[in-house]
């Protein structure tokens, strides 16, 4: 008798994959045409309309612009949870879920990295991962 | 261009109607202001409708009971700023000399989305890890604080305030005073907001006729002149961008004010988009009300309370008057002709003589806001 591994699903497709380390890696473009580097990843550069994207790995750490701690969630969401905007280190600004002890968050612009994790479990019960940051803990 | 004139305005009072047909919270608001301008039906040329849930022919829907079909119906759907877009399309088509007596009506029924947080735009890579509209202001509210040393209990004023103003008027959702205690101990939606920072989920239509200045006297002797009516959308920014400055606002009211000739020091009343109460802060500055930082100075000097120097919200605001989405363009703008007019009761600004209306919402990723729309009237 063999069990079927559940493929975990990503709340966005196509953002989350593994340098050689087996580490996560955050997903965006970086356009041939101007440079400019989006998340997520466009089909076409919404500044030089170049339509030529390439895969990058955003950077992994930034600094904790702004949360929310949300109580009032949207239905099939547990809630409490806290939601952020976080400036990475390339110019990059990522909404993600902030990880940690929501009744003790952190204060603004302190350092986070990249941490992948559950977000919610979907309507069939297949639980949804996504791009997460929490506090550095280490000196780099 | 020809000059426009608003000569008739009605609303209902918001609340909460699940038990209205979606086509029976419309139709009295549209006789209302027909009856307003002391016009028939046979008079509206066209209509032009603001609705953000209401679905296919909302416009269709609302007029039927009224035997108002037959004509042109524009529906316009700009989340927030709905109903002010359709009174801006109005008013173009008057202006150009497509039409002379156009009706504007904005309406909406959120009760059918079965109550809760408003679902979130589909597709929305902020909104697929868990953002919602009060988070996204909530967001905006802790950074203000972070930058400008705003406090919860200095936030939780605006609140007080809008529901101090919403008690004098009958048309307001909520129509009781709140203390700041309430405000501070409510149970919590989005920190740092708890609920009573937050604007109720509700139901309402508002209507205005519209018609070109030389036939105006023919309804009216109290005309409320159209001086602009502004409307853009947001810039699609990828990289860091200073959600503290409501670029959207800042940059449409520098475009009125240019286009119209009236300054920030000019406007004697105005509405403004208070869904949350960071809001109304952060539009006191891009407003030009006051200068960026020092929009909690206003509010508390009282200027922008009854009897100050630039009332704002005196309707109770989205906080306290209610936010039936499409509908609150409209509904600001029936407000304010009632203040021009000086027909608003116990919550008159008196003697105003220009007012102002501003609406900006729609929570896109990327974008400050999807829409927004401001309009300045003239008595
Ligand atoms: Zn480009």
């Amino acid at each position: 008798m063999s069990v079927e591994a559940v493929e975990p699903r990503y709340a966005l497709g196509g953002t989350i994959s593994f340098d050689d380390a087996r580490r996560h890696r955050l997903m965006g473009g970086k356009c041939a045409g101007c440079g400019a580097k989006v998340f997520p990843k466009p089909k076409i550069c919404s500044s030089c309309w170049s339509t030529e994207q390439e895969d990058v790995a955003l950077a992994t750490r930034g600094k904790l612009y702004s949360f929310s701690v949300v109580h009032a969630a949207r239905k099939g969401w547990p809630s409490p949870y806290a939601i952020a905007y976080v400036d990475l280190e390339d110019g990059v600004r990522i909404c993600a879920p902030l990880e940690g002890d929501v009744a003790n968050p952190p204060p603004l612009d302190t350092p986070v990295e990249l941490i992948v994790g559950t977000l919610r479990t979907d309507a069939d019960g297949v639980t949804v991962l996504s791009h997460r940051f929490k506090p550095v803990t280490e000196a780099r | 261009m020809r000059k426009v004139a608003v000569i008739g305005a009605s609303m209902g009072r918001i609340g909460r109607y699940p038990e209205l047909m979606f086509q029976d919270l419309g139709w009295p608001a549209v006789k209302g202001a027909i009856d307003d301008a002391g016009l028939e039906r046979k008079h509206i040329q066209a209509v032009y409708c603001g609705s953000a849930y209401g679905g296919r022919l909302a416009g269709q829907r609302a007029l039927r009971p009224l035997g108002m079909t037959g004509i042109p119906v524009i529906n316009c759907e700009n989340a927030c700023s709905s109903g002010a877009t359709a009174f801006r399309e109005a008013y173009h088509a008057i202006a150009e000399g497509r039409y002379d007596r156009v009706l504007v009506l904005g309406i909406d029924k959120l009760t059918m989305l079965g109550g809760g947080v408003l679902p979130g735009q589909p597709e929305d890579w902020e909104v697929d890890v868990g953002l919602t509209m009060p988070a996204l202001y909530a967001m905006r509210a802790r950074r203000y604080m972070h930058e400008f040393g705003l406090t919860r209990e200095q936030l939780s004023q605006v609140s007080v305030k809008a529901r101090r103003h919403g008690a004098l008027n009958p048309f307001a959702q909520y129509q009781k005073p709140v203390t700041l205690e309430e405000v501070m101990a409510a149970r919590p939606v989005a920190e740092p907001f708890g609920l009573l920072h937050c604007c109720p989920t509700g139901d309402g239509a508002a209507a205005l006729v519209l018609c070109a200045g030389e036939l105006a006297a023919q309804s009216t002797t109290k005309p409320v002149w159209i001086a602009g009516a502004e409307l853009t959308s947001g810039r699609f920014v990828t990289g860091y961008r200073d959600i503290t400055t409501a670029e959207i606002t800042e940059r449409g009211a520098r475009e009125i004010y240019e286009e119209t000739g009236v300054s920030p020091q000019d406007v004697n009343v105005a509405e403004v988009h208070d869904a949350f109460a960071i809001a109304e802060l952060m539009y006191y500055e891009a407003l030009g009300f006051c200068k960026k930082g020092e929009a909690f100075q206003l509010l508390e000097s009282g200027a922008t309370s009854v009897g100050g120097h630039i009332p704002v919200n005196m309707s109770g605001g989205l906080l306290s008057k209610g936010h039936p989405v499409g509908a609150t363009g409209a509904a600001q703008l029936v407000e304010v002709v009632w203040q021009l007019r000086g027909q608003a009761g116990a919550r008159q600004a008196v003697g105003a003589k220009v007012g102002l209306t501003h609406c900006t919402g729609g929570g896109i990723a990327g974008l400050d806001h999807g829409a927004c729309s401001i309009t300045i009237l003239k008595s």
